[in-house]
């Protein structure tokens, strides 16, 4: 039961995510990401090595990750802040961990789950910090798109934004996959219903961010430079090739 | 590893690698970039025509090869490789037309990079031999085609339309999502040769007392009804026109008409759902007419040109609809094909129209307008009755007839044919409306015209119909799946004949019957009322957009509220 509650907080589930969403806010924002990144994946620990309770609780759990899921997946349709954004999705995305334990997935494939869903969150934060640097903050479309004054950068960020939505063949696509395959019928269509939430708000970004008049690159800001986006690309294909791999190996299973 | 597998793997490898390669290596010279593009397309092409020679080689009822390893894999079958080589020709076709067209955009080499993942994943759907490749390849092309619709992010608008084409793509990619995972749940294969073996052993799995495959089919359904613009998810096609039109091209080519494709590919469970075949004739008989009318009442070309395609896509998945897949496909091929032309050819139209803004002095033009016939002379009316209505339906029943003699006991061919008896009458009608000093002449050149493209047309869509289905009771079992009971099939025949008549014949005779009636009359009010209805598209894209603002609203006060935590 110690374990359950510890979990609760580690993968906090409405209202407990509005703790720990304060918190995440308040912190510098070098700490952000590395607590982004422990939370749910020792949260996840932690609920594999406690047995999944049944009746009333589970149902209760149930109700409460999928309202959590919904709540937050709607949020983002009206946010343009990029660490408010990674933060709210995260938190979306969690309670997926939750309805996998709560259906009997083993603990190394809720630390998998986990992390799927967390790392492009966790890169999102990271962009959010170069997007910082560059504008004074990383609020999008207030001054039209980025793409002529940044390319690199906003290429990464467009890639972090699709593996956020788990769109193929990141990872998250087939964590959601391999969820969705484990519980029941109608928490399936609160997942669909959340993972559309997801592709319209990330769509909604995009439209503030990457269209409408140019404006000129801040005096005394660069680009992404060369290295830092070949390194950024090895990443991204590091990560998709483990996606595939994995995704395939557990489907196999 | 014989050089089928090789093949088979390289149709969506060979894109890929070109979009990959691309980028990297040729990001400075946009013209070599646009080369080596083109070369990796054709030596995918190559591939493609490669296969169904292969295939042709070895005889219509060649086994489907599946290349992969466990239950992932690709699957080669007539379907895939027909579609194959449609859409390696299409994107080659659109490399090649892009290559200038698109020389003074910004974001060249990106645009070729888009172009080759939409084709390596088109391709990967298409060739799927497996749920989980399916759904990575079907929600990839609908990712994809929101970055090459929004290519010029110099325009809000174009983005905005992406937007809308995005959004409902995933609404559809979630309902083929559910539909795989009942299927996956309820016979315990991902490969589609597996599942589609298990299906035939037993079609009447449940699961929590619902049956598998009648819901199944109703999610596949769904999933093709948003990739094909049915009615009352077809709003973002006519808007997909702001796009380059390299891109309206591709559309054409295994991305609008998908849905078709998916019925297909799809079909061993469409066959154990009759109801859902039903639904797909009554959405696409819908969408097919409201397509039409709203081509007719647009004054933008190109959102007109949207909505025809609109209006074939719904006769696309009422083909399917009917039991008739194989037509379907047929369909897709044809209008694909014409329609990428339309929209290729279209810069040369306006270009010759400026430099000659005359109307051309063709044959049609001289007979029609500068010969004007001094002394119309006109068949005698019953006589021109009588043609109308018998020489169209004996053409077709003779020429079906002569290919397939049981085609007459499937409802669904009979409906079909009812379709290409109405052209054809409507074709006829029109002859004896055209004032002709020798109206037989006229009409023994229709006739011969009406002759060689439906005898053309049986033969190629019987000849494809065997290729794509050589088991004759798959072919079959379409058309019983889509059967109705005997007096409901007469009633729907009859209630057609009178709607479809009577509006063709209502729009012949617009003019004389002052549809319009007198400016401010009731019924004149109602006209104008029922005109602004179809030239605002039925308001349903204003609905969606209010719908979505409000709940944009409604979530920015909650987030105020929980302090954005």
């Amino acid at each position: 039961m110690i374990e359950l509650i510890i979990a609760l907080l580690l993968l906090p589930l409405f209202p407990l995510s509005m703790l720990v969403n304060a918190v995440l806010q308040a912190l510098p924002v070098w700490l952000r990401i590395p607590v982004l990144l422990a939370l749910p994946v020792i949260g996840a620990v932690l609920l594999g090595m406690t047995p999944a309770p049944g009746g009333l609780l589970a149902l209760g759990l149930s109700i409460l990750a999928a309202f959590t899921a919904l709540l937050y997946a709607w949020r983002l349709l009206a946010v343009r802040e990029v660490f408010i954004w990674a933060r709210l999705h995260a938190t979306s995305a969690w309670p997926l961990v939750w309805m996998a334990w709560l259906h009997g997935v083993s603990a190394d494939q809720l630390v998998a789950v986990a992390l799927a869903v967390t790392v492009p969150a966790a890169v999102l934060m990271l962009m959010a910090c170069a997007l910082r640097q560059r504008l004074g903050a990383a609020y999008l479309g207030l001054r039209g798109r980025m793409g002529p004054a940044y390319p690199r950068l906003t290429g990464a960020w467009v890639v972090a934004m699709l593996a956020a939505i788990a769109a193929p063949p990141f990872p998250g696509f087939f964590a959601l996959l391999a969820v969705l395959h484990q519980i029941s019928a109608g928490l399936v269509v609160v997942v669909l219903a959340m993972w559309l939430l997801w592709s319209w708000a990330a769509a909604v970004l995009w439209q503030h961010a990457l269209f409408g008049p140019e404006f000129p690159r801040a005096a005394g800001t660069a680009d992404l430079s060369l290295s830092g986006s070949t390194a950024w690309l090895m990443l991204a294909s590091v990560v998709v090739v483990f996606g595939l791999i994995g995704g395939w190996a557990w489907w196999m299973h | 590893m014989n050089w089928i597998d090789i093949a088979v793997l390289a149709l969506p490898l060979l894109p890929l690698l070109s979009a990959t390669f691309v980028p990297m290596f040729c990001a400075g010279n946009k013209r070599r970039a646009a080369r080596w593009s083109v070369a990796f397309i054709a030596i995918t092409l190559t591939a493609a025509v490669a296969l169904l020679a292969q295939h042709l080689r070895q005889g219509l009822d060649a086994p489907a090869v599946f290349v992969g390893i466990g239950q992932m894999g690709l699957l080669l079958d007539p379907l895939s490789m027909a579609m194959a080589v449609l859409v390696a020709s299409i994107s080659l076709i659109v490399h090649v037309y892009s290559f200038n067209y698109m020389a003074e955009e910004p974001g060249y080499v990106r645009f070729y990079a888009l172009l080759d993942l939409m084709t390596a994943a088109i391709l990967l759907m298409i060739s799927a031999g497996d749920l989980v490749t399916l759904l990575v390849a079907w929600f990839a092309v609908g990712q994809l085609l929101y970055f090459l619709l929004g290519h010029n992010t110099e325009r809000p608008a174009a983005g905005r339309y992406a937007f809308w084409t995005y959004i409902t793509y995933r609404l559809g990619d979630l309902a083929l999502m559910g539909a795989a995972l009942l299927l996956v749940r309820g016979y315990g294969a991902w490969d589609l040769p597996t599942l589609f073996e298990r299906i035939g052993a037993n079609p009447h799995v449940a699961l929590g007392g619902v049956a598998v495959l009648p819901l199944a089919a109703f999610l596949a359904a769904l999933a093709a009804f948003a990739r094909s613009a049915q009615f009352p998810l077809h709003t973002w096609l006519p808007y997909t026109m702001d796009g380059p039109t390299p891109v309206s091209a591709l559309m054409h080519a295994g991305i609008v008409n998908a849905g078709g494709f998916l019925f297909n590919r799809l079909s061993p469970v469409f066959i154990h759902a009759p109801d859902v075949l039903h639904l797909a004739f009554v959405v696409g008989l819908i969408t097919a007419l409201l397509g039409s009318a709203l081509m007719l009442t647009q004054n933008d070309i190109k959102k007109s040109l949207g909505y025809s395609t609109m209006g074939q896509m719904g006769f696309m998945i009422m083909e399917c609809g009917l039991g008739a897949f194989s037509l379907a496909v047929y369909h897709l091929i044809a209008h694909g094909l014409f329609k990428a032309t339309l929209f290729l050819s279209s810069g040369n139209v306006i270009g010759d129209t400026r430099k000659d803004d005359s109307v051309p002095p063709d044959d049609i033009y001289t007979f029609v307008a500068e010969r004007r016939p001094t002394r119309a002379v006109k068949v005698p009316w019953l006589l021109a009755a009588l043609i109308t209505v018998l020489v169209p339906a004996v053409v077709l029943g003779l020429s079906h007839w002569l290919v397939a003699a049981n085609f007459f006991n499937k409802q669904g061919a009979v409906i079909l044919l009812f379709f290409g008896w109405v052209t054809g009458a409507q074709v006829f009608f029109s002859i004896h409306k055209l004032p002709s000093e020798n109206p037989w002449r006229s009409l023994a050149l229709i006739f011969l015209s009406f002759l060689i493209v439906v005898v053309g047309y049986t033969l190629i869509a019987h000849g494809f119909e065997a290729f794509l289905y050589p088991n004759p009771v798959l072919r079959d079992a379409g058309y019983a799946a889509a059967g109705i009971n005997l007096l409901a099939f007469d009633i729907l025949v009859v209630f057609l004949t009178v709607v479809l008549v009577g509006a063709w014949l209502v729009t012949f005779y617009a003019h004389s019957l002052n549809l319009e009636g007198r400016p401010g009359s009731l019924w004149n009010a109602a006209y104008l009322s029922l005109y602004a209805l179809f030239s605002r598209e039925f308001y349903l894209s204003d609905v969606y957009v209010q719908t979505s603002r409000g709940m944009v609203n409604w979530v920015k006060r909650i987030n105020v509220w929980l302090r954005w935590v």
